[in-house]
C-alpha cells in the first residue's frame, strides 16, 4: 500500500509556476484547427489592416504625427465623435433595454414583425438610413420642424442630429444584446422578490438590474463602438461644418479626398487609439460588474 | 379551523388544472400537497402565495380573505425547487432582502436587520457563511438560506414548492429531518407541495392527496397510508399488488401491500400458487418476487418480509410456495 504522502510534492519547489501553457488534454475536438483558423483570420482582417495604419501614420515622424492629431480641427472632431457616441450609447442602453423589456415580457399581435423591425438599421444601407433621417429630422421634416416651431431646436446639421442618426444605428445592438439576457432570467427570482414584501420598483431595481447589467453593459459598449464607426449615416445629416459638426471619419476622408493620405492615417490612428482606450476601459468595467453577478 | 381553501378552480386554456378544491385545516401544522406531476397541487400552492390566479374561489388564513392582497401583501414565505437565491447577494443580504424592502416606516433599522439575520443564519447552522455569495454553497446550504430568507419576514404562512426535489438522495434525507425539527420549534403553518409519497409520509402532520385537479383524500400520514379512501390513493403511497378475482362478482379487485401477504409451504383454501422468481436480502427487510401460477402474464407479485420471518421459512429461487393475506 502507499502511502499518502508520498505522492505529495515537495514543501520548497523553485519551479516557475506561470509557464503559460494551452489547456490540457480535451475530448473536444478542433483545437488546433480552430486556433490557427483563428489567428489567420485575425491578422488577414484585422491585425494587418492596423498594422499598415501604423506604418502610413508613422511616415510622417513623431512630431508630424502630433502635430496632425493636436491640430485644432481635428481634437475637435474627437471631442464631437466621442462625445455624441456617448450620448448616443447611453440613450440606446437606456431605452434599447426597455425596448428589450417590452419584447421579451410582452405578448402582442405583430410582435414577430416589431421584432423583425429591430434589425433594420442594421441591415438598411447607410445612405439610405441618412437620407431618410434627414428628410425627417430636417426644419422642414416632420419632427425637425415640430421641434423647430415648439422648442426652437434644430436637429438636423447639429450635434444633435449626429446623435440622433448614431442612436438609428445602435439600437439592434442594445436590444439583441440584453434580451435574452432578459429572457433567461428565472421568473422564480421576481416571485420571490415579490413574496418577500417587495414591490414592483424595488423588484426591478435590487433583482432585475442586477441580474442585466452586464448585458446592458456589453450592449453600451457595442453601440458606442458602432457610432464612432458610424459615417455613411451621418454625413447626411450632420451639416459638416469644420470645426463644428464634423466628425472624425469624415475628417479622414476630406483629408484622403485631398490626397494628403499621411494626415489622414495619423488622424485616424489618434481617433484609433483614444477609442481602444475607451472600449479596454469599458471592458474592463464589463468584467467587473459580470464578476459580481455571475462570479464567473 | 384557520386555513380554509375554498372551492377553488383554475383552467389554462382547456385545461382544467384545479377543479373545486376545497378543504379546511388548523393552523400550525406541516400540510403536504401530495400527487403525480400535473396534478395541480403546484397551481394551488401559486394562487394561495398570489403568483397566480384563480378563476373562482377563496382562500383565507386566520379570517383574512387571502386573495385580497397582491403576493408582495401576503406575508407569505416562499421556498423553490431551485432555491432562487439572488446571486448577486450574499447570503446575509440574501436573507435580509425581505427587511430591507420593507417600507421605511416599518424598516428595522440596521443593527435590528443584523441582529435578526444573525439568528437565522444560527438557526440554519451556517453563521460562518454570512459573507459568501449562493455560487459558494452546496444545494443542501442553499436550501436553508432560501428557507432562511422566507423566514425572516415572519411569515403568516410558509410555502415550499418540491424544496428537495434538486438534492440527492442523502441530504435530502438529512433535510426532511431537519424541516420537521424546524417546523416543531417555530410553529409557522406551512404547506409544502412534493411528488414524494415518502417525503410527504415521514414529514407532514396532514396530507392532502391529489389528482387531476381534485382532491382524493386529506388525513393525517397514519390515515391516509392504513385507510385509503380509493384505489388512487391506495396504489400512490406506496407499492401494492392488485390481484383480480374472477369468483366473486362483489370483490372483482383485491388490492393488498407487500407486506401483508405472507409465504406458506403448503397450500390452504384461500392462498394462490405462485413461483418465486427473485429473493433480496439486502437491506432493511427480504422482498421476494414472484409469479402468479395460474397467470404467467400477469404483473409480479411483491412480498416483504422481516429477516426473522424469512430465516424461520426461506424462500428459494424458482420454488413453488403459496401466497395468503397475513390475518390482521
Amino acid at each position: 500500500m502507499t502511502r499518502f504522502t508520498d505522492h505529495m510534492p515537495p514543501k520548497f519547489s523553485f519551479k516557475i509556476k506561470f509557464k503559460f501553457k494551452f489547456k490540457e488534454y480535451s475530448v473536444i475536438p478542433g483545437f488546433p484547427l480552430s486556433f490557427s483558423y483563428s489567428l489567420i483570420y485575425l491578422a488577414l482582417f484585422v491585425i494587418l489592416p492596423l498594422f499598415v495604419l501604423i506604418v502610413k501614420g508613422s511616415e510622417l515622424g513623431l512630431s508630424g504625427l502630433l502635430r496632425e492629431i493636436f491640430d485644432l480641427r481635428t481634437l475637435l472632431s474627437f471631442k464631437l465623435s466621442l462625445l455624441t457616441a456617448l450620448v448616443a450609447a447611453l440613450t440606446n442602453a437606456c431605452f434599447g433595454t426597455i425596448v428589450a423589456w417590452f419584447l421579451v415580457r410582452t405578448p402582442f399581435p405583430g410582435k414577430k414583425i416589431f421584432d423583425a423591425l429591430i434589425d433594420l438599421p442594421l441591415a438598411l444601407p447607410t445612405a439610405v438610413s441618412g437620407i431618410v433621417l434627414t428628410v425627417i429630422y430636417a426644419p422642414s421634416g416632420v419632427i425637425g420642424n415640430f421641434f423647430l416651431k415648439h422648442f426652437q431646436i434644430k436637429i438636423a446639421f447639429t450635434p444633435l442630429g449626429i446623435i440622433v442618426a448614431m442612436i438609428f444605428v445602435g439600437i439592434p445592438l442594445v436590444v439583441r444584446t440584453v434580451g435574452p439576457v432578459l429572457m433567461s432570467m428565472e421568473s422564480e427570482l421576481e416571485e420571490v422578490a415579490l413574496s418577500l414584501g417587495a414591490n414592483k420598483w424595488q423588484v426591478f431595481i435590487k433583482v432585475i438590474l442586477p441580474t442585466i447589467f452586464p448585458s446592458i453593459i456589453t450592449g453600451f459598449t457595442l453601440a458606442f463602438a458602432r457610432a464612432l464607426g458610424e459615417f455613411g449615416t451621418i454625413i447626411f445629416i450632420a451639416g459638416n461644418m469644420p470645426m463644428k459638426t464634423e466628425i472624425t471619419a469624415l475628417l479622414v476622408y476630406t483629408k484622403l479626398e485631398q490626397h494628403d493620405v499621411a494626415s489622414a492615417t495619423a488622424i485616424a490612428l489618434g481617433m484609433l487609439l483614444l477609442s481602444f482606450l475607451l472600449l479596454l476601459l469599458i471592458n474592463l468595467f464589463q468584467s467587473w460588474t459580470s464578476k459580481k453577478v455571475t462570479g464567473v | 379551523m384557520s386555513i380554509i381553501v375554498k372551492n377553488i378552480s383554475k383552467t389554462f386554456g382547456n385545461f382544467k388544472a384545479l377543479d373545486a378544491i376545497h378543504f379546511q385545516l388548523p393552523a400550525n401544522n406541516l400540510i403536504a400537497l401530495l400527487g403525480p406531476s400535473g396534478c395541480g397541487k403546484t397551481t394551488l400552492l401559486r394562487i394561495i402565495a398570489g403568483l397566480e390566479q384563480a378563476d373562482h374561489g377563496e382562500v383565507s388564513f386566520q379570517n383574512a380573505d387571502l386573495l385580497a392582497f397582491p403576493a408582495n401583501k401576503r406575508q407569505i414565505g416562499l421556498v423553490f425547487q431551485h432555491y432562487a437565491l439572488f446571486k448577486h447577494m450574499t447570503v446575509f443580504d440574501n436573507i435580509a432582502f425581505g427587511l430591507k424592502v420593507k417600507p421605511k416606516k416599518y424598516r428595522p433599522s440596521h443593527q435590528e436587520i443584523s441582529k435578526k439575520v444573525h439568528e437565522l443564519l444560527k438557526l440554519i447552522k451556517l453563521e460562518n457563511l454570512a459573507d459568501r455569495y449562493p455560487r459558494g454553497l452546496s444545494g443542501g446550504q442553499c436550501q436553508r438560506v432560501a428557507l432562511a430568507r422566507a423566514l425572516a419576514i415572519e411569515p403568516r404562512l410558509l410555502l415550499l414548492d418540491e424544496p428537495f426535489g434538486a438534492l440527492d438522495a442523502k441530504v435530502r434525507a438529512e433535510m426532511r429531518r431537519w424541516l420537521r425539527n424546524l417546523h416543531d420549534t417555530l410553529k409557522v403553518t406551512s404547506i409544502f407541495v412534493t411528488h414524494d409519497q415518502e417525503e410527504a409520509l415521514e414529514v407532514a402532520d396532514i396530507i392532502i392527496i391529489m389528482n387531476q385537479g381534485r382532491i382524493e383524500q386529506i388525513g393525517t400520514p397514519d390515515e391516509v397510508f392504513h385507510h385509503p379512501a380509493n384505489e388512487f390513493v391506495m396504489s400512490f403511497l406506496g407499492e401494492v399488488n392488485v390481484f383480480h378475482g374472477r369468483r366473486d362478482e362483489n370483490h372483482p379487485k383485491l388490492m393488498i401491500r407487500p407486506h401483508q401477504l405472507k409465504i406458506e409451504h403448503a397450500k390452504n383454501k384461500s392462498s394462490l400458487q405462485a413461483r418465486a422468481i427473485r429473493v433480496i436480502t439486502a437491506g432493511p427487510f427480504v422482498r421476494v418476487e414472484l409469479l402468479d401460477e395460474n397467470d404467467h402474464n400477469s404483473k409480479r407479485i411483491q412480498v416483504q418480509m422481516t429477516h426473522e420471518q424469512y430465516r424461520s421459512n426461506p424462500v428459494l429461487p424458482n420454488s413453488l410456495v403459496y401466497l395468503s393475506p397475513k390475518d390482521q
